[in-house]
């Protein structure tokens, strides 16, 4: 790879390109689009390395955009922003091959964490449509984690291996409460990382949190040791599994 | 439609009362005719055994012209048409009527036939069967009576003339009266009588119309008005209920209707309140997150470059702490436009409020508030989103929690027990019951005027410290369980929330009283 990534950031506000140049102007080429069309345009002329988009644009969905995007070039990386109201639709897009969403508004380390992940992803050439390595009975939220339902009707929620890899070393990790009540699409951990950022990682599924793998407080590291059933974050009592289950990946 | 009905009951009561009256007039009528006939027959007979008794001894003697002037002196009084003595073979010997005299009559005349009808002529018939009453050539009615003249010793004893003794009946005394008196009387007092029935008829009609107006006509339009107005939306009327009749019974379920149907438009419109305002809300959100973000990313990439300057550090953490806040109740209101219930199982109710409980305990300790749980025993399941009615209860503990004293605390109680459904939806399914739980503070109470308020979103006294949507979202949860959310409050002695929830499965008589497999 030579010279800086490109990224090409959609959305109709302006002040969001504007502030996405900002912030990631100094790392990485920073391409806009106001919509749907000129993205299209911009995606075959520059052949960005990672996209930004609003799920909503004028002129198509982001959605759309989406498909026709990872239809030309499977290896593209595609963040999509989204407002609150439209999470079940971000957890759709995940599911359609996107690599991460941010709901808006986001702040500058939430955005950073995200790019981020997504830089790392296009260097490890991660490719995300195909099947990963994970267990049968899995069923990811796109890249990002994966439930594990058992036999005694409660879920195990993990971090996926993919998405380990494109952390710098763990030093931390903001477990959930037990007994909080977890939404599909809500924050299910949050992993603080070397380089001085915090990943929140989307729960794959909604429910109430049973017990959580508090060994991860004291090594964190030991989320990426595959060898040990450790992995898991923690343990749910689903809400709607037979509702969310089909918004996952199974594996 | 109310003028027919009773024009129909007037109609159909007259009808029975002219019907009544008419059978009694008739029965009236003929006794009295019957009185008047028996009267007229009585006389007869006596005036008849009179002249025989005064006649016998000039028959005796066979004085013809003594009988005669008898006769006519009896026949000469009112109302005496007749007297005729007719002899065996039917000749008229004596009459009143000198025309009559030598006439002759056979043994089919209305004076011979009571007797003559069988072969067997009878010799003695009872007094109803000689009297007859016919129309003379003239029209006019006439009553008769025949007395027959029997054999006796002194007349076949008597040398004058010979009547042999084997003859029983010598001849017949035939008196014929008018009947013109009788039946003038008989007239008047059935004039009388008709016209006694008609006003009667019309008095009993006109009784039947006022009582019909003031019994029926009058609640019954008093009820219909009131329909009116609730037709043009006017749900605040009341039937004025004066009497415990049908009609009163029938004025107390139309009050009891336009409850319900006050209750069920308030609970509607309260429900389209919150689909409304959830619809705002999720556009709110939309259009506020965008701008939102820019200060968002700016003021936190700005406070990340500002380093050790610490001065502007400061101003700028204020900006994100803030614009985080607002992130906050966007994020809140789009939670609330979202309310939807999504998954409901049957769960115990008492494991909820333990949830909820433990969820408030710290922070309400430190406010120096205590819970206490008065909960029902062997409750039915609820059929429930646990999650969401979890969310209820900590709403409502955290609201009586923020309406304690702020120094001395106070006492939460949750009391959960079974009550028989009270009109929750579901008539159709027989009865059914529901489970009650109650939260009730010794906090500050709401006033009177803000009770009607509460559930709406953004209503808070709280100032910045709520967001007026925890009784929103409360309210939308219990109307998406089918349940009830009602409140009562006293100023300064406490407010007590009461939540209807349905128990999980219809509990009929039959399946409580069956063992569990
Ligand atoms: C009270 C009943 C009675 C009445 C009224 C009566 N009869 Fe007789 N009649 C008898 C009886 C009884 C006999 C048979 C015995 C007798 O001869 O006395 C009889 C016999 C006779 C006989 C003779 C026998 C015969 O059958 O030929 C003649 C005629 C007769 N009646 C004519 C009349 C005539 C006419 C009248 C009407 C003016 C009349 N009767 C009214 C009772 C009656
Ligand atoms: N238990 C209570 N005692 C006294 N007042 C109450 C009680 N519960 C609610 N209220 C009144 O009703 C208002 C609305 O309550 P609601 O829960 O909807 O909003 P809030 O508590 O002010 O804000 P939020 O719950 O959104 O943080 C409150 O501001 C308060 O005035
Ligand atoms: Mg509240």
């Amino acid at each position: 790879m030579t010279g800086k990534l490109r990224i090409l950031v959609v959305d109709d506000e302006q002040v969001i390109l504007d502030s996405a140049r900002k912030i990631l102007g100094s790392d990485l080429t920073v391409l806009t689009a106001p919509d749907a069309e000129a993205a299209s345009q911009l995606l075959a002329a520059e052949a960005p390395d990672i996209v930004i988009s609003d799920l909503v644009l004028p002129g198509a969905s982001g959605m759309k955009l989406l498909d026709n995007a990872l239809e030309h070039d499977p290896g593209l990386v595609i963040i999509l922003t989204t407002g609150f109201s439209t999470v079940e639709n971000a957890v759709a897009a995940l599911k359609h091959g996107a690599f991460d969403f941010l709901p808006k508004p986001f702040t500058c380390d939430e955005l950073l964490s995200s790019v981020a992940r997504a830089r790392r992803a296009v260097e490890l050439r991660l490719t995300l449509g195909a099947r990963g390595p994970g267990e049968r009975g899995e069923f990811h939220l796109g890249v990002q984690t994966w439930a594990r339902p058992e036999r005694d009707g409660t879920v195990l929620l993990g971090v996926t291996e993919k998405e380990l890899r494109t952390l710098e070393r763990i030093e931390g990790v903001e477990l959930p409460e037990i007994g909080a009540e977890l939404r599909q699409g809500g924050r299910l951990v949050t992993l603080l990382t070397s380089d001085g950022l915090a990943h929140g990682m989307w729960s794959p599924l909604g429910g109430r949190v049973l017990a959580v793998n508090n060994a991860l407080k004291d090594a964190p590291e030991l989320l990426r040791d595959a060898s040990n059933g450790a992995r898991f974050v923690a343990r749910i009592q689903p809400s709607d599994l037979d509702g969310e289950l089909p918004n996952l990946i199974e594996s | 439609m109310t003028s027919k009905i009773s024009h129909k009951l007037i109609v159909g009561v007259a009808g029975v009362a002219i019907v009544i009256i008419g059978v009694f007039a008739w029965v009236i009528l003929d006794s009295q005719q019957r009185l008047l006939l028996s009267d007229l027959e009585r006389s007869a007979n006596q005036l008849s055994a009179t002249i025989k008794s005064s006649t016998r001894d000039d028959m005796m003697l066979n004085r013809p012209e003594a009988v005669q002037g008898i006769i006519s002196t009896i026949g000469a009084q009112d109302g005496i048409e007749k007297v005729r003595i007719f002899n065996k073979e039917g000749r008229i010997i004596l009459s009143t009527d000198p025309e009559d005299a030598g006439k002759m009559v056979d043994k089919k005349t209305e004076a011979c036939y009571v007797c003559h009808t069988a072969d067997q002529p009878l010799e003695r018939v009872p007094v109803s069967e000689r009297v007859r009453i016919f129309k003379t050539a003239q029209g006019v009615s006439t009553f008769g009576i025949i007395d027959p003249i029997y054999n006796e010793k002194g007349c076949w004893q008597s040398s004058c003339h010979a009547h042999p003794k084997s003859q029983t009946v010598l001849g017949v005394l035939d008196i014929t009266m008018s009947m013109a008196d009788v039946e003038r009387a008989a007239r008047e007092g059935r004039a009388r009588l008709v016209t006694f029935a008609l006003i009667a008829v019309f008095a009993t009609g006109l009784m039947i119309y006022w009582l019909v107006g003031r019994v029926v006509l009058q609640p019954v339009r008093r009820i219909a008005a009131v329909t009116r107005k609730v037709a043009e939306g006017d749900l605040s009327q009341k039937v004025d209920v004066r009497t415990s009749d049908e009609i009163g019974k029938l004025g107390e379920s139309f009050n009891d209707m336009m409850q319900k149907l006050a209750d069920a438009q308030r609970q509607l419109l309260q429900a389209n309140k919150l689909a409304s305002v959830g619809r705002l809300a999720a556009g709110v959100a939309h259009e506020i997150n965008n701008p939102l973000t820019g200060v968002l990313t700016y003021s936190s990439f700005l406070l990340k470059r500002a380093g050790k300057d610490s001065e502007l550090k400061d101003d700028l953490d204020v900006i994100v702490r803030e614009t985080k806040r607002c992130r906050e109740i966007v994020k809140g209101l789009l939670d609330f436009s979202r309310q939807s219930v999504s998954e409901r199982h049957p769960v115990p109710v008492n494991d909820i409020v333990h949830d909820a409980c433990r969820i408030v305990k710290n922070p309400l300790s430190t406010q120096k508030t205590t819970i206490v749980l008065n909960l029902g025993e062997n409750l039915p399941l609820i059929h429930a989103d646990a999650s969401r009615m979890q969310q209820v209860l900590v709403n409502l503990l955290v609201n009586a929690g923020d309406a304690m004293p702020e120094e001395k605390g106070g006492t939460i109680t949750v009391t959960t027990d079974l009550v028989d459904d009270a009109g929750l939806g579901g008539a159709s399914q027989g009865p059914r019951e529901a489970v009650r739980i109650r939260v009730a503070d010794t906090g500050s109470g709401i006033e009177k005027k803000d009770l009607d308020k509460i559930f709406e979103p953004f209503f808070s006294t709280k100032g910045t410290r709520g967001n007026g949507l925890g009784l929103a979202i409360v309210w939308g949860i219990i109307e998406g369980h089918g349940g009830r959310l009602t409140v009562e409050s006293e100023v300064g002695k406490g407010t007590t929330f009461t939540i209807l929830v349905p128990v999980a499965r219809p509990l009929t008589a039959e399946s409580r009283n069956r063992p569990l497999p």
